[in-house]
């Protein structure tokens, strides 16, 4: 399979993969910085503090062998998901990762040289940095050369979804090396200048890089002391940790709390899928549609894998904060628009994966879904049936007939063009693809759950 | 903060200060405004630093010597 397409600008070394192993090639130029990374006991406390993640040193031949010192197994991270995939509470404990993996560093002689929010990974709930080959020695205590990086990765769009709107994060999306922070000033609020590390690390900051903007500054051995950059950390944590958002006022935040269901008729629903998934037991499940993550833990109890999406951002921050609290291992909430998935980014479109490449999952959980998709967002059933195959193997679905309060109220605003959305019609669509292992009636609704499987696509339609 | 006059002035000291021949030694450009701005407030976040230290010192005594649990500074 060879070096992986987002790993290619660090000469430091490359991530490469080999008959479904994912290694990590250091190179010479990079041996005296590895080495010391090892020896100086860094390794040994970020990887125990759950910072860093572990590795092990391996014979496996190097892929590029001119330039290989060593080779790494790092430890299996379940699922790569990116900072615009991120609710807030995520990016910001991300970002106090990076600044508390900084601090470590430098009391071992070592510093971050590059701050990317992409090399932050959620494994086991909590983040971690995956890249062992950020390190650099730094004898002398000097500028940090990521500042601009974190900067632009997690102070400015922090900033922005905190003190202007928790939309602007998907700016992420546009901007893959962090949010240009000429931008980020002119779209805070004025009064973010008058919080001295908002006016200094961003406002300020911004002015500075335009005035410095190309022209050859004398630069080098410009010593920065050690006080002087144990403030600057001290004060970009106290910035990001000062930076709140409270999930409210959006979309879904308190859906969970409306009647779609009685209480009886929803542990009905809760044992019915539990049952389902009991049948299949899923080692990785992709929860489309998961509000808050009340099914989503049902699957991660029965030890599967949960990547838990939703649209709504707070409704993904609340499930984060559960998972924070909880100490949950297995599921990782995420944001995401099914109607505009997360696309191939950066150069040649593969530094950043498209979610179906990042699949398939083994069962897709689409509970009180499919209605948002046929219905508010016009995706023809076909279409529906298309997506999910290429999701997952298994598929768990919930129909919501038109007569049900929930898909009356979608229409009730707008003509009804979808002759096809029918029980008839969905079990029709979803035959092109599927085989149809269990259907269940839920009792005090008309709303009904399917279990299918998908066929293998060399088998013929029926 | 009344960023127009006060940045200016920092921004003229510090590139009064900069004038010593240069070498990269990052793989990323991290950018000389970037650069810049370290250096211009690298005094007054240490110094910040360094009360904050010592205040976190004093207020740990203060509560030992109340025969409360101490608390170390933040970092």
């Amino acid at each position: 399979m060879g070096q992986l397409p987002a790993s290619f600008r660090d000469p430091s070394g490359f991530v490469f993969a080999r008959d479904g192993v994912v290694y990590r090639q250091v190179n010479q130029v990079y041996r005296a910085d590895y080495d010391h990374l090892m020896s100086c006991g860094l390794y040994a406390d970020l990887a125990e503090a759950g910072l860093l993640v572990a590795h092990r040193e391996t014979d496996v031949a190097p892929e590029d062998p001119a330039v290989a010192y060593k080779v790494l197994v790092p430890q299996r991270v379940p699922f790569i998901s990116y900072p615009y995939e991120w609710c807030f509470s995520q990016l910001r404990d991300a970002a106090l990762a990076t600044l508390a993996i900084q601090r470590m560093a430098l009391d071992r002689g070592m510093s971050l040289k590059d701050a990317s929010a992409y090399n932050i990974q959620f494994a086991r709930g909590r983040p971690v940095l995956l890249d062992t080959l950020s390190f650099e020695r730094a004898p002398q205590a000097r500028p940090w050369v990521a500042y601009r990086q974190f900067c632009t990765h997690f102070l400015a769009p922090l900033a922005l979804m905190s003190r202007r709107d928790v939309r602007l994060g998907q700016l992420l999306r546009v901007h893959i090396d962090g949010i240009p922070l000429d931008l980020a000033a002119r779209l805070l609020p004025w009064r973010t200048r008058l919080s001295f590390a908002l006016a200094t690390h961003v406002h300020l900051h911004a002015r500075s890089q335009q005035r410095y903007a190309g022209k050859p500054v004398r630069l080098a051995g410009r010593a920065m002391s050690r006080t002087a950059l144990l403030g600057l950390l001290d004060n970009l944590r106290g910035a990001v940790a000062g930076l709140r958002w409270q999930p409210a006022g959006t979309e879904w935040g308190d859906y969970s709390k409306e009647e779609s269901y009685a209480p009886a008729a929803l542990q009905q629903k809760q044992r019915v899928v539990e049952d389902m998934l009991a049948r299949v037991r899923p080692a990785t499940v992709w929860d489309l549609g998961a509000n808050t993550g009340a099914f989503s833990r049902i699957a991660a109890r029965q030890g599967a894998e949960v990547i838990s999406f939703d649209v709504d951002p707070a409704a993904v921050e609340k499930n984060y904060r559960e998972v924070v609290r909880q100490k949950e291992t297995q599921v990782l909430p995420l944001v995401l628009d099914l109607a505009n998935p997360s696309p191939g980014l950066g150069w040649h479109h593969r530094e950043r994966t498209a979610l179906l490449e990042r699949g398939p999952a083994d069962l897709v959980l689409a509970l009180a879904l499919l209605h948002h998709l046929a219905i508010s967002n016009n995706v023809p059933l076909e279409r529906v049936t298309e997506f999910m195959a290429d999701a997952g193997r298994w598929l768990i679905m919930e129909f919501v007939p038109k007569d049900d309060p929930q898909v009356q109220r979608l229409l009730a605003t707008r003509a009804d063009v979808f002759p096809g959305y029918t029980r008839d019609g969905f079990e029709r669509a979803f035959a092109r693809r599927y085989d149809l292992r269990e259907a269940v009636a839920l009792p005090g609704s008309t709303r009904r759950l399917y279990l299918m499987e998908r066929r293998p696509p060399e088998a013929p339609c029926a | 903060m009344r960023s127009g006059s006060k940045s200016k002035l920092l921004l003229l000291l510090a590139s009064l200060a900069l004038l010593t021949p240069t070498n990269a030694w990052a793989y990323l450009d991290p950018g000389t405004g970037s650069y810049v701005l370290q250096l211009i407030v690298a005094g007054l976040l240490g110094a910040l630093f360094t009360v904050k230290t010592f205040w976190a010192r004093i207020v740990a005594v203060f509560r030992r010597s109340n025969g409360r649990r101490p608390t170390g500074p933040g970092e």
